[in-house]
């Protein structure tokens, strides 16, 4: 692999906010998106054991701290970066993501309250839910998804890559 | 558990995140397997939870009654031989409801770990908000709602741009200090208050900043016999107007 190839590739993803994917890279560059591909695994291999990681996120590639290096950099920014929800709204942020597009009625439902939709508005607010469209029925509800900083949030590189049920031993039937 | 003031809305009952969750801590404690509930035990320690849960005057939110309501419409139709059916579609419904809301848990507890996982590396910090990433405006069947979204972005944006607005003042000290060469010109003894007399708080300003020059300058001779009790001014000399004239230009 042509070493300046792989360079442009890094600055390109360094230089992003959001986790970059291979195809805006392909796009940019003007090149195959199998190069970028190869590139960034390379990439990924490269810095395994630096400081910076390559992170696999929402369908792109990011750079971020290794998180063995968590104690140090956390005493730096003094911050930390995770939410803090609590369990009403892990439940309803749970729910949202492992059946969408869903209405507040539903996912009321099924966590057996009469109404979500307080949780549902500041789960919004936080960018990790977005209104998706409405469902063809009476009433014509709004129908929730969630979104592209969720799966930045939730370290996932999409919706597929949700722990399934069997994974953590539970018979989803 | 999580406590955060935006995320603090659902009442947490003794911890408990509605009726569901106390329902399955109620199954999970009598070491029963949610396909086995039988209704009318748990119907009754599910009503002696909410009995004392009203006795420590928690404020219960009515999703709870709904299920108390639920539970005795069941135990009462087991009871009867011709709603056997009906108590059978229900319980299964109950049963349902309550597995669903297991994988729930633990999908919410799965998440949290992720989170959790993920918050342990940081993103370089730099953060340009510039919204133009890929700024190819696609309508597309949810055009509306980003239409919505959009505009309450811009709402809130003027809301923080929203200017403080600085009203010029209808006097300048210059005013004042010759409203009080011209008090003191009639008078020899005037209280503070009766000068700052419903007037608003930057003439009053303007006025004791204007007497302080004065008695600076031996015009006025301020007496206070406590602290925060009434000022007395009193006139010493009446200045010449050119004296009076030099002073007002100071402040220019």
């Amino acid at each position: 692999m042509n070493t300046d190839f792989k360079a442009t590739v890094e600055a390109l993803i360094f230089a992003s906010d959001s986790p970059l994917s291979v195809d805006k890279i392909a796009r940019v560059l003007e090149v195959e998106p199998t190069l970028v591909q190869a590139a960034v695994e390379e990439l990924s291999v490269d810095c395994s054991h630096r400081g910076i990681n390559l992170f696999k996120l929402a369908g792109g590639y990011q750079f971020m701290t290794s998180r063995r290096f968590y104690p140090m950099v956390l005493k730096m920014k003094d911050t930390d970066r995770s939410l803090s929800l609590s369990q009403a709204a892990f439940e309803t942020l749970a729910i949202v993501s492992y059946r969408q597009p869903i209405t507040s009625q539903e996912v009321a439902a099924m966590r057996g309250v009469q109404s979500v939709s307080n949780i549902l508005r500041n789960l919004q607010a936080l960018e990790l839910i977005r209104i998706a469209g409405r469902k063809d029925v009476i009433g014509r509800p709004m129908l929730y998804r969630t979104s592209q900083k969720f799966l930045e949030l939730f370290g996932l590189n999409s919706l597929g890559d949700l722990p399934s049920l069997e994974e953590i031993g539970v018979n989803d039937s | 558990m999580d406590f955060s003031p935006t995320f603090d809305l659902e009442l947490q009952l003794e911890g408990f995140n509605g009726p569901l969750d106390m329902l399955l801590h109620l199954v999970r404690k009598q070491k029963m397997a949610i396909a086995d509930i039988s209704i009318a035990p748990i119907t009754e320690q599910y009503a002696e939870y909410l009995n004392r849960m009203e006795e420590l005057n928690l404020d219960i939110a009515g999703d709870y009654f709904v299920m108390a309501s639920t539970l005795m419409l069941m135990k009462a139709k087991s009871m009867i031989p011709r709603e056997q059916e009906a108590f059978e579609e229900m319980r299964e419904e109950l049963i349902f409801q309550l597995e669903e809301y297991e994988k729930v848990l633990t999908q919410a507890g799965k998440l949290r770990e992720r989170h959790k996982e993920i918050s342990r590396s940081f993103p370089r910090s730099y953060k340009e908000k510039i919204e133009k990433e890929d700024w190819e405006f696609k309508v597309g069947d949810n055009g509306a709602f980003l239409l919505v979204e959009h505009y309450a972005r811009v709402v809130e944006r003027r809301k923080a741009l929203r200017p403080i607005l600085i009203r010029p003042k209808p006097y300048t000290m210059k005013d004042v200090l010759s409203l009080l060469f011209s008090v003191f010109a009639e008078k020899r003894k005037v209280r503070f208050s009766a000068l700052a007399r419903v007037r608003e708080r930057g003439f009053v300003v303007y006025l004791f900043v204007s007497m302080l020059e004065l008695v600076r300058e031996g015009a006025l001779k301020a007496t206070q016999t406590d602290t925060f009790s009434e000022i007395i001014l009193q006139r010493r000399t009446i200045f010449t107007e050119e004296k009076q004239e030099q002073l007002v230009a100071r402040f220019e």
